[in-house]
């Protein structure tokens, strides 16, 4: 059955439209709510994405058609988009503006499977703090500051069973940037911790063009 | 006012938001041969975030919201959570404490949860004059490593008078999320005991929330219970809104936190339970305290805190052996 979701196509913009996307998403195995954060004397806000079952999740496969770009989730489908495409796939759509408020959540989601997914060990639940960069009509702009707030200013932590401490710790090793990164082992009791929170750069990257 | 059911508004939330989703919420539902209805959480589920809040919630009787955000300690920034409650007298301490203590496989278990407020038979219950006599459906809390079965369940309907079939239980071990969630959400609750015991009445205490680091979530059950409770006597932070003269407040500030307890202060709850042979009967009263209270008397305006915020012991629950790459 078609169900479409026009989050900020032809409507208007919806955060909580965003999270419910989410939700979704994940197949309902999360906890998703808007938070903030002080960075530099401000609140800056964020996405704070719970996952239950993190695992579960793959980076979607991506195709272009129609001006539209569509992300194939397990568990339904996004659609990218500056107008309302001719023909939309079958499933669960959501359709999204790619320089909106929802577009800017939906990325912190899908840097978070990227960050699991980079990871390579497979987690029993996650939290990811991202925080949220502001929208600017220069799309270039959104996806630079984007880049910055999920580089120098996301915190990622994770629940792992490892037995050998000595492989989580291989593997973090040898994570690109992705702001702070913290894995709890369950099987150890013990925390690994790399990268961090870089505020100076969140905020130069965050600030006027 | 209209008699509000923790029973009941605890068995609607399980029954219309729960059992719907137990499979996306990572439990499972067992109906046991005299009709107690167990969910797993987190025995041989794995439960998770979500789980862990409905566990909470429903313990409360509904009266109690719960809500994650990210808390900085001093060099940390870990997971934590927030609770907010509307008559923590009852959503506290005729619900969510666990105090009643039922026979089960030749021990004691300690049950928690709103089937308590039937008799209110314990002795934290009976310090508020609610009761919940005749709810069509009650809910048990259980923090346990093995699962409930029907002398576990025959035994909570005596103790609390209802039958098993109109039962259900809410089950999981400390070391698992919602394990560690359920018990970081004592976190009002850990307060009220307390000052209920230097005098203060329970119906004095207007409204609460609280926030608590969430550390830890391990396997190992022994490292996991003494975390969580690190969470609560180290990292648990209660504003309580009362109603009193300023004197009933100031006279038992110096004698209520945790960090009064100058000569094992910063000892990781772990230890300090194993030098009680892992026995709450032998642990000293004055250590199950909270760790820091800020009273605001709605009478007077006036403020008073009392406790401090162990990071040291919190940053070396959340690293363990770990720690920087």
């Amino acid at each position: 059955m078609n169900h479409v979701t026009d989050l900020d196509l032809e409507n208007r913009s919806s955060w909580q439209g965003a999270l419910d996307m989410i939700f979704a998403l994940c197949g309902e195995a999360a906890d998703l709510s808007f938070d903030c954060r002080m960075l530099g004397g401000d609140r800056t806000p964020t996405v704070e994405i719970r996952l239950d079952n993190p695992a579960e999740l793959s980076l979607p496969m991506v195709t272009e058609s129609d001006g539209a770009s569509v992300e194939r989730w397990k568990y339904g489908m996004v659609v990218l988009a500056d107008e309302r495409p001719a023909s939309l796939p079958e499933g669960c759509v959501f359709l999204l503006r790619r320089n909106g408020a929802a577009a800017v959540t939906y990325r912190a989601f899908k840097e978070t499977v990227r960050v699991l997914t980079e990871l390579g060990i497979s987690a029993e639940f996650s939290w990811s703090s991202i925080p949220l960069a502001p929208l600017c009509d220069d799309l270039s702009v959104t996806l630079k500051r984007e880049a910055d707030s999920w580089r120098f200013g996301a915190v990622h932590t994770l629940w792992v069973r490892c037995r050998q401490d000595e492989t989580l710790k291989c593997s973090m090793k040898q994570m690109g940037p992705c702001g702070l990164l913290q894995v709890q082992n369950m099987a150890t009791a013990n925390t690994w911790i790399t990268g961090s929170v870089d505020q100076a750069r969140l905020l130069e990257g965050l600030k006027n063009i | 006012m209209e008699h509000w059911s923790v029973n009941e508004a605890a068995a609607c939330i399980i029954e219309e938001e729960i059992l719907p989703k137990a499979n996306r919420l990572n439990i499972e539902v067992v109906r046991l041969k005299n009709g107690a209805v167990v969910l797993d959480m987190g025995i041989r589920c794995k439960g998770g975030f979500r789980a862990g809040k409905y566990f909470a919630e429903v313990g409360m009787g509904g009266l109690g919201r719960l809500s994650f955000t990210m808390i900085q300690l001093e060099r940390c920034l870990v997971p934590g959570l927030r609770v907010f409650t509307e008559n923590p007298g009852v959503c506290e301490m005729a619900s969510y404490v666990a105090a009643t203590k039922v026979p089960w496989k030749g021990d004691l278990q300690v049950i928690s949860g709103p089937v308590r407020s039937i008799r209110g038979s314990d002795h934290f219950a009976q310090l508020v004059s609610y009761r919940d006599p005749t709810p069509q459906k009650a809910v048990a809390g259980v923090q346990t490593t093995e699962m409930p079965d029907e002398e576990l369940a025959e035994g909570i309907a005596q103790a609390c008078g209802i039958s098993p079939n109109r039962l259900y239980i809410m089950a999981a071990r400390t070391g698992c999320m919602v394990g560690a969630v359920q018990v970081c959400a004592r976190n009002v609750e850990q307060a009220m005991p307390t000052v209920a015991d230097r005098g203060f009445s329970m119906s004095q205490i207007l409204e609460g929330n609280a926030t608590t680091p969430l550390v830890s979530v391990v396997d190992d059950e022994a490292v996991a219970y003494g975390r969580v409770n690190d969470c609560l006597i180290y990292g648990q932070e209660t504003n309580l809104t009362v109603r009193c003269a300023d004197e009933a407040i100031s006279a038992m500030l110096a004698d209520i936190p945790f960090s009064k307890n100058q000569d094992v202060y910063g000892i990781p709850f772990q230890e300090l339970f194993a030098r009680c042979k892992n026995n709450w009967a032998y642990v000293p009263r004055d250590w199950d305290a909270p760790c820091k209270i800020n009273f605001f008397n709605i009478t007077t305006g006036n403020r008073f805190t009392t406790g401090r915020i162990g990071y040291e012991t919190l940053e070396k629950a959340f690293l363990g052996d770990g720690g920087t790459l």
